[in-house]
């Protein structure tokens, strides 16, 4: 009789230990599964979105370069061009004098440059953008890794149940 | 046997150092995110600071340009950026407390994290 008890009192500490870990493990789960949800994938995308602005703009004054190279190697003192004015409208329009452009160079500032002043400046920005980008994709990479590695451990717990 | 602080539950303490461990990583982001900005003043205060005072150039103000001379801008600028780097410098600060309390809290309880 007692140590019938005694087992069956045993055996039920057993099962409460058992479900406790169960529900700890539970926990863990969903805590992982809600960080790289709700943390690590939006910092991810915004990293990613944030990186495509830069190539954007990196690739809009590798092609102001261009043309600047164009300006210079063709001895263009004036030209002739067409101006989206809006909704796929075009005039035409003629640049009388291609000796100074104005150049957008950051923070809302356009500046009037001479042809050599630009390219001298477009080289400088170029470094500075492709800096950013290689840090950017850094960071992409780290978050990435970050994100692997915690999956892995989900894995890991889920299997154990 | 006094205690400074109100005992508190395993749960209590795992919370509070996550959210100190959030709270750190906040401010490093920002760091970064504004010495990013500093970076691309310098960059334009390069690109204008050799030109005379007079150079005519524009400046984007609530999405329209406005005319101006690069003498009127560059200082402005300037001042931008330092108003920036005195930002830095006090999340600097920032960043040395909480990391300061953090260790604190990990020191007082004891915490040690498995697989860092």
């Amino acid at each position: 009789m007692v140590s019938h008890s005694h087992s069956h009192t045993h055996q039920n500490q057993k099962d409460i230990e058992k479900e406790k870990l169960l529900k700890e493990r539970l926990d863990s789960i969903k805590y992982y599964e809600t960080f790289i949800n709700e943390t690590l994938n939006v910092d991810l995308n915004k990293s990613i979105e944030d990186r495509e602005k830069v190539l954007e703009n990196l690739e809009n004054y590798l092609e102001l370069k261009s043309n600047i190279e164009l300006l210079i190697e063709n001895k263009m003192d004036s030209m002739k061009t067409m101006i989206n004015l809006g909704s796929e409208c075009y005039v035409k329009a003629r640049v009388q004098d291609t000796s100074y452009i104005y150049v957008d160079i950051g923070l809302g500032i356009h500046v009037k440059y001479t042809l050599e002043e630009a390219i001298k400046f477009i080289n400088e920005k170029e470094t500075f953008l492709n800096k950013t980008v290689e840090n950017q994709t850094k960071k992409i990479n780290q978050i990435k890794t970050k994100i692997d590695l915690i999956q892995n451990g989900l894995k890991e717990l889920k299997h154990l149940e | 046997m006094s205690q400074q602080k109100q005992q508190l539950t395993e749960n209590q303490i795992i919370e509070h150092y996550k959210d100190l461990k959030s709270q750190q990583q906040q401010i490093i982001s920002r760091i970064s995110e504004f010495e990013s900005d500093v970076g691309e003043y310098g960059l334009v205060i390069n690109a204008i600071q050799n030109l005379e005072s007079n150079r005519k150039c524009f400046r984007m103000v609530g999405g329209v340009l406005v005319e101006r001379t690069v003498g009127e801008v560059l200082p402005q600028i300037k001042q931008n950026r330092d108003g920036i780097k005195e930002v830095v410098k006090k999340l600097d600060e920032n960043l040395s407390i909480k990391t300061k309390e953090l260790n604190d809290f990990v020191a007082l309880y004891k915490i040690k994290i498995t697989s860092q």
